[in-house]
């Protein structure tokens, strides 16, 4: 029936929804911004979450018709990803998200370390020891350097954690 | 005034200042000419270093990586047709041609000149009309700042990107990003969805860092632009017969500085802008408009003067108005505030050494922007040699850095992750950043302003409307807003007829 379809539109058309359901949802949310009985003629931090999260939605269903009027023609201005690149992407946000896990915990000169060896290895196409080797060293390096002139000579502070 | 002027330029001269605005040029200039690395960039990461400076320090080094910054997009463009910036788009065009036709070196040599002198120009607006300016917005009560606002957001949604929907939305997910936290209307909470971290609100820096360093690393490991860049041999000499190229290009300097000031002076668009503009009037003006594209000085001096140009044009509303020019001088924004300096008139009457100083410093940089990049290209060259796989990562390191200094909280460094994945969502889904950024920073103003003018006026919005100076910019935004959707249908009827 109609069930293969409609998957495919909503794929189509996820921009607009996406944008149609975050202003429902901030609107639902500024339903509960309290309003403080001291301010006067109701003027209060609610009001302009109010009005924005439904022209939001007004832009949202806008978009949707503007969408489904014009076709929606498949955009080639934006590559379309090949496996390698999708998994290439995935590994660094995972080695980001890991990173500022680990800076609370192990500092930032080890984490700093750890995450370089890690991204630029991702960026790597081929792999072999002589470069896991340079890759480490160039990690190291960068890091205590950067260590040093932001620390010394900038004097700003870095996640400590345990081993500094 | 002009005594004003005289001790600002002479207090930019210490052995401080000078070496400051050197680090800043060399430094701007390398992240102009790193493709997906940007002056606004290295402006967002250098801004909690200068927390500790005094002001005068602080901003001469933030002024020479702008001047930097922009100028330093023109060695990519020309040597290997790839924008360092946004700024530089329109250099490719004819600076990718003359270096095919080996002369690399010419097309370098008046890049460099065109950006001083169009900076040089814009200074010397600065210079002159801030304070007239400033002393204008005397007049400017919340309605006429809550308007001029409006204007400028209207203007970046719809000059930023193809679709102007697209660009509006994009502004609003930007205003409701700013808006959560504490309100500064009444301090009631808003959009903290029960979790603690969020009462404090997101930090413009690692919201910048965020959508600008870590959604380009995202982007590179999925699209290595670099790859197949061919570079471009070249060679310079006899400097001094580049100079006089210019002698025919008087016009196109003249007007192309104009147009770069104008653009500038508008809020929030600026060199990305104005290079375009620039360029297309200059092809349509010009008596052998059919020689732009195949390598004629005249489009690379269009673009680079009008880009550079837009710097001084950005300062003005900003120090003027507290309404920045462009995005980076969005960012100075929040160099402003911390060191205490507050936009306006009071600004040129009780800071006013301070405030040439910085205008002196745009000056300064120029000269030594011009010198370094002469003489001192081969260098930046070879940094365009490191490879990606090395820098990226360091510059996210770098990122990191910059975010947890500026409040040293955790939380700032999970920003940047947020925004480093909503930008590059963002990026794959068409939504251009600018209207987002510039609704994240003067969102919460003009709702500052919204709120008291209608609380001076009793609740009726009607104020914003009839008092003259707030219903013109009122007026213009809608007209903008009207350019904009007649240009969408123009490009829809286009793409229909193909």
């Amino acid at each position: 029936m109609l069930g293969g379809g409609n998957m495919i539109k909503i794929k189509r058309f996820l921009f607009p929804f996406t944008t149609i359901t975050l202003g429902i949802i901030l609107f639902i949310s500024s339903l509960s911004i309290k309003q403080m009985k001291s301010m006067t003629y109701n003027i209060g931090s609610a009001i302009v979450p109010r009005i924005l999260s439904i022209v939001l939605i007004i832009f949202g269903v806008l978009a949707l018709y503007l969408d489904v009027k014009n076709g929606n023609k498949k955009d080639e201005s934006v590559e379309q990803l090949d496996k390698r690149q999708k998994v290439n992407i995935v590994l660094t946000f995972l080695a980001l998200l890991a990173y500022i896990m680990i800076i609370d915990k192990l500092g930032f000169i080890v984490s700093s370390i750890l995450y370089l060896i890690a991204q630029i290895l991702i960026m790597t196409e081929n792999i072999n020891t002589k470069r896991v080797i340079k890759t480490a060293m160039i990690s190291l390096v960068s890091t205590v350097v950067i260590y040093i002139i932001f620390v010394y000579a900038f004097q700003l502070r870095l996640p400590m954690g345990l081993l500094g | 005034m002009l005594e004003n002027m005289l001790l600002g330029f002479a207090s930019v001269f210490t052995l401080g200042n000078m070496l400051l605005i050197i680090l800043g040029v060399i430094v701007g200039i390398i992240f102009g000419a790193i493709p997906g690395l940007n002056a606004t960039m290295a402006i967002a990461l250098a801004l909690p270093l200068t927390f500790g400076m005094n002001p005068s320090y602080a901003f001469s080094l933030l002024i020479g990586l702008y001047v930097g910054g922009i100028s330093g997009g023109l060695i990519s463009a020309i040597l290997i047709k790839i924008p360092g910036t946004p700024s530089s788009i329109a250099t490719t065009f004819d600076g990718g041609p003359m270096a095919d036709k080996g002369e690399a070196g010419k097309a370098l040599a008046i890049g460099v000149i065109a950006s001083a002198i169009g900076t040089i120009i814009s200074f010397i607006f600065l210079l002159f009309l801030s304070e007239p300016i400033a002393r204008f917005s005397l007049n400017f009560g919340p309605y006429e700042y809550f308007s001029v606002i409006i204007f400028a957001l209207a203007m970046v949604s719809t000059l930023a990107g193809k679709s102007l929907l697209r660009g509006l939305i994009s502004c609003i997910i930007g205003v409701f990003f700013a808006m959560v936290g504490s309100s500064s209307i009444d301090g009631v909470l808003r959009f903290t969805f029960g979790i603690p971290d969020l009462e404090g609100g997101f930090s413009l820096v690692p919201v910048m860092v965020g959508m600008f360093a870590v959604s380009e690393i995202l982007s590179q490991v999925s699209d290595n632009k670099m790859k197949n860049a061919k570079e471009t041999k070249y060679s310079m000499k006899n400097i001094g017969s580049y100079f006089a190229t210019f002698k025919n290009q008087i016009v196109n300097v003249i007007r192309s500085a104009l147009i770069g000031i104008g653009i500038g002076i508008l809020p929030g668009i600026g060199g990305g802008t104005s290079n375009l503009v620039a360029y297309s009037v200059a092809k349509t003006q010009s008596k052998y408009s059919e020689k732009f594209g195949t390598g004629i000085p005249d489009g690379i001096v269009a673009s680079e003067t009008a880009n550079n140009a837009s710097i001084g044009g950005a300062l003005i509303p900003l120090f003027t108005l507290g309404i920045p020019g462009d995005t980076v001088t969005a960012i100075l924004i929040g160099a402003l505030t911390v060191h205490g300096l507050t936009p306006g008139p009071l600004l040129f009457s009780e800071q006013s050494t301070l405030v040439y100083g910085i205008y002196f410093c745009v000056f300064v940089a120029t000269i030594f922007m011009t010198i370094i990049e002469l003489g001192g290209l081969k260098a930046f060259v070879k940094i365009l040699k490191i490879p990606e796989k090395y820098l990226y990562p360091i510059i996210m390191v770098l990122s990191v850095v910059g975010a947890y200094g500026i409040n040293y909280r955790i939380f700032d460094i999970v920003t940047i992750l947020i925004f480093g994945c909503l930008g590059f969502i963002m990026q794959r889904s068409k939504l251009p950043t600018a209207p987002f950024i510039l609704g994240f920073i003067l969102g919460p103003e003009a709702e500052k302003y919204l709120v008291r003018g209608l609380m001076t006026s009793q609740g009726h919005s009607l104020e914003f409307v009839t008092r003259p100076l707030s219903g013109v910019f009122i007026v213009l935004a809608i007209i903008v807003f009207i350019i904009g959707i007649r240009q969408q249908r123009k490009q829809l009827k286009k793409l229909k007829e193909a």
